[in-house]
């Protein structure tokens, strides 16, 4: 099976005067049509830029990115609109993502303009169909952002994203600034959007619970690398680096009387303009030797499909 | 405070009607209420005019000069015998209609190039930055005053005088806006749904820049009033017989000094009503845009 | 360490927002107790108005809210019954608060080493210089490196967890009996969020106060409180031991919400219909606020209000269900 989303070393430095932050750093995956990937990491682990570089909202310094055997990066602004037709996004921030002037209506139809071969009758259509699909109720088109919920918002999101019947969504932190009930909702809706529409999904995410629940694999990202890559029960199980390993350390288990063993971190993740040539967790790792900090990192698979770049145990 | 902006988010979202919104809106800001009725009163006092007092502004009478304020004439006559209150009516048709092209023109203009200047950024930015410093560099009022010389008296070029001096002011807002508003996400959103860079400019970016514009447009209207009356009663732009008020303060200002001040009292109040309506309102939208932006 | 001596007891508390559409019950009976040494989770989802309860407790609501009815005894005096003179001595050493939103919290125009030792200035009275000195001491306690380079660094030079530790450097110079964290952790990394977590269980240790951690993570919860009160639309719907909450649920919201939680050690089956439930909060008063999203609401939980009933030692809920 051919993977749908290809990433081949992507890389995107920013530049402030003399400052370089290298926002993603030499990085590979793939996705299967139907997957749905999690992206996981914690503040400017570059996951965003990432998502940002496939959608085409950011140019890659260096790389490629290859989606159903097309060259992204190669397109022209006009043909990578063209492409559009197939590759979506739900945005982080219902609030800053509905353009607060528009009407529901106006901002879920927005996308038609990309399906060529249709009549203003099916546009009708796609629309009736999509509303019911995310659970908004027609009354609703008329509405303006402010005038619905955070949840509500989302869905008109997920909308917008959907209706032009994509093949792949980038779903950034859909479920962030929701509530806790409404978050198992918006969730489900994705999920059984996914089974009936047949969407790849890549989810961004920095809360991992959520990413358990809706994905199959997943890849951990600290300062701009990819550190850990593999099937979501492999990784949060069994997790072989150990900043995976601190990161489900860290997280809260709603179950009192667990009593489990916290690894936590010492200090800050380091200056993002200032990486250690190494390996950039090496700072913080309570394991790290001499070697890491100077010796860069390669991805190896230590199970099938279970890949770390990490140097211990490597010998 | 987030747990105060929470309880009035939840407030938001709940429908009112139209008319309920607006009488609150007006008790809460007095100013709006007070602009607002000192323009109608003006309005309609002017609009009645023509029907009440019947004289024609542009005829004298040389039987009836110079009269002061009577039951015949409220106003008085000027030195022609012409009824004032007709004249400063006419006068109307001119300025308020001058005042509104004016800052329409100019806020279109200031949308385009300030909207065109803030989302592509680079070279083209820079240069209607240094034009709009340039202009800026002049008072506005010099700045009328120099292109009407130049480009004659007449009631057009008036407009595009005063159009001109106020562009810069609008570019600057507009530009400021866009450049704030083009990170929001809604723009990525509208890349991702297929619009041309043209199309989220001026279609999805300027309807959420123009409250800013359009409160300052309301001020403007009041400076406006007040560049067009005191370029015509320097002499420039537009000249006597037309009754524009400038036009009627200067001519009655060599009669106050003998006594008949009505001449140039009653067009210099109207003027002041005018632009003091307008200033009002434009506080008080001022004050209403920036509360809402702060989540009240 | 624990002696059950009472330390907050918030009896029935009423607040109101007076808004342009009338006055709005944003707190409605609210009661819970704290007793020496412990930590109380309250939780609740945005619009549940646990972050009022909080401010409401420092009385340091805004001048639109107005406290209608109830009590709030600390060390056994009414805290609402006090003068603001008398209330401001009680802020800080008494009742500390650590309020959400972690930028608010500190003076930007300041030195973080000026702000910590200003605070021990003004409690403990003590030189500018020792003051400065015992600041160094309290942001070497909450683990910033380098305290005194850092101590010259201005607010926006920190991170987000930096600042909240700085934040609890202050907090802990005032020794509170009694401190309230309003989401202390939200908006921060997941390691960060715990080595904070780690540190506001060693303000306990340290200074033995005792703990209202305001939060909507039931994981947070479930790790680090020993008791929990959850609040839906400005009312407690239920309190218990963490143990005995999540074991059973005796609310409807309380297992809506254990049943909409997520976990990272497994997969929760996404099987839920994600049709579309009601966010609308609802602010009436008479009855019980949760009966519009409530699956199994009976016809007088929407006017009447159901009665407190304690069905084991320390586990209470306001429901008609449970008779």
């Amino acid at each position: 099976m051919e993977p749908l989303l290809r990433i081949e070393k992507l890389t995107k430095v920013f530049r402030q005067g003399r400052h370089v932050l290298r926002a993603v750093d030499d990085l590979s995956f793939e996705i299967n049509p139907g997957e749905t990937v999690g992206l996981v990491g914690e503040s400017s682990c570059g996951k965003t830029t990432t998502a940002r570089c496939i959608m085409g909202l950011d140019k890659p310094t260096s790389g490629r990115i290859w989606f159903d055997g097309l060259d992204l990066t190669a397109l022209s602004r006009r043909d990578m609109r063209r492409q559009r037709r197939w590759l979506q996004m739900v945005f982080q921030d219902p609030d800053a993502s509905l353009n607060p002037r528009f009407t529901v209506r106006r901002i879920v139809t927005d996308p038609l303009r990309l399906v060529t071969m249709e009549g203003r009758g099916d546009h009708e259509r796609r629309l009736q169909a999509t509303m019911e699909r995310v659970g908004i109720p027609p009354a609703f088109l008329s509405r303006y952002p402010h005038q619905l919920s955070g949840g509500q918002k989302q869905r008109v999101g997920i909308a917008r994203a959907i209706i032009i019947n994509p093949k792949f969504v980038a779903l950034d932190e859909p479920t962030s600034s929701l509530d806790m009930s409404i978050r198992i909702h918006v969730l489900s809706l994705l999920k059984q959007l996914q089974e009936e529409l047949g969407i790849t999904y890549l989810l961004i995410s920095h809360d991992l619970s959520s990413v358990r629940s809706l994905s199959e694999r997943v890849l951990v990202m600290y300062l701009g690398r990819l550190v850990e890559a593999g099937p979501v029960e492999a990784v949060f199980d069994r997790p072989y680096h150990p900043y995976t390993r601190a990161l489900m350390s860290a997280i809260p288990v709603p179950e009192p009387g667990l009593n489990r063993k916290r690894i936590v971190l010492p200090g800050e993740p380091p200056d993002p303009f200032n990486v250690p040539p190494g390996c950039a967790f090496c700072e913080r790792c309570a394991e790290a030797a001499a070697y890491c900090h100077t010796e860069p990192v390669q991805l190896r698979e230590v199970q099938p499909g279970h890949l770390v770049a990490c140097h211990l145990g490597s010998e | 405070m987030e747990a105060v902006g929470e309880v009035e988010g939840l407030l938001s979202r709940a429908p009112e009607s139209r008319l309920s919104r607006s009488v609150l809106l007006l008790r809460r800001h007095p100013q709006l209420g007070a602009g607002l009725a000192i323009l109608v009163a003006l309005v309609t006092t002017l609009a009645l005019a023509q029907v009440l007092v019947p004289y024609d502004p542009l005829r004298g009478d040389s039987s009836t000069v110079l009269e002061p304020p009577s039951q015949a004439h409220p106003l008085g006559t000027d030195s022609f015998g012409r009824d004032i209150l007709s004249r400063i009516a006419q006068g109307a048709w001119l300025d308020l209609p001058i005042a509104f092209t004016t800052v329409a023109i100019a806020i279109t203009l200031g949308l385009l190039i300030g909207a065109l200047a803030g989302y592509t950024g680079g070279l083209v930015d820079m240069v209607v930055m240094r034009a709009t410093d340039i202009l800026m560099a002049f008072p506005s009022f010099i700045l009328a005053m120099v292109m009407v010389a130049v480009l004659g008296n007449s009631v057009p070029t008036v407009v595009i005088a005063i159009a001109v001096s106020f562009v810069p002011d609008f570019i600057r807002l507009a530009r400021g806006e866009v450049l704030s508003e083009r990170e929001l996400e809604y723009v990525d959103a509208a890349r991702c749904a297929g619009n041309s860079e043209w199309r989220i400019m001026y279609i999805q970016l300027l309807p959420n820049c123009l409250t800013p514009v359009l409160v300052h447009g309301t001020l403007c209207l009041a400076w406006a009033i007040l560049d067009v009356a005191g370029l015509a009663f320097l002499g420039i732009g537009i000249t006597p017989p037309t009754p524009e008020w400038g036009v009627l303060v200067s001519e009655g200002v060599r009669h106050t000094i003998s006594g008949d001040w009505w001449v140039s009292l009653f067009p210099g109040a109207t003027i002041l009503l005018a632009a003091l309506g307008f200033n009002l309102v434009g506080d008080s939208l001022r004050d209403i845009t920036a509360r809402e932006e702060r989540g009240q | 360490m624990r002696n059950s001596a009472t330390l907050l007891e918030v009896v029935d508390v009423d607040v109101s927002f007076k808004t342009v559409l009338g006055p709005l019950r944003v707190l409605d009976k609210v009661s819970l107790k704290v007793e020496q040494g412990e930590i109380v989770g309250l939780v609740g989802e945005s619009g549940s108005g646990k972050s009022l309860t909080g401010l409401t407790i420092m009385r340091l609501l805004p001048p639109q809210a107005v406290t209608d009815a109830g009590i709030i005894r600390f060390r056994g005096v009414d805290l609402l019954g006090l003068s603001e003179r008398e209330m401001r001595r009680i802020r800080g050493s008494g009742v500390a608060m650590i309020f959400q939103g972690i930028r608010t919290g500190l003076n930007p125009l300041m030195r973080i080493g000026d702000q910590v030792a200003r605070v021990y200035r003004v409690q403990q009275g003590l030189s500018s210089k020792d003051a400065y000195e015992k600041g160094i001491e309290s942001l070497q306690q909450v683990a910033i490196p380098r305290a005194e380079a850092w101590a010259r660094a201005y607010p926006h030079q920190l991170s987000g967890g930096m600042c909240q530790r700085v934040l609890i450097a202050m907090v802990l110079a005032c020794k509170p009996d009694l401190l309230i964290a309003d989401e202390p952790t939200t908006g921060l990394d997941v390691t960060i969020q715990a080595q904070i977590l780690e540190l506001i269980k060693e303000i306990r240790l340290k200074i033995g106060a005792s703990i209202v951690l305001i939060t909507h993570d039931l994981g947070i919860v479930a790790e680090t409180c020993e008791r929990v009160v959850v609040i839906y639309a400005g009312q407690v719907m239920e309190t218990g031991t963490v143990s005995s909450l999540f074991a059973e649920p005796l609310h409807p919201y309380t297992q809506s919400l254990l049943g909409s939680v997520l976990r990272v050690d497994r997969a929760v089956a996404l099987t839920d219909s994600p049709g579309t439930t009601t966010e609308e909060v609802s602010f009436r008063t008479g009855g019980c606020r949760f009966a519009a999203r409530c699956p199994v609401a009976l016809p007088q939980c929407w006017h009447e209000r159901p009665l407190w009933r304690e069905l084991e030692p320390g586990h209470g809920v306001a429901c008609h269900r449970q008779v």
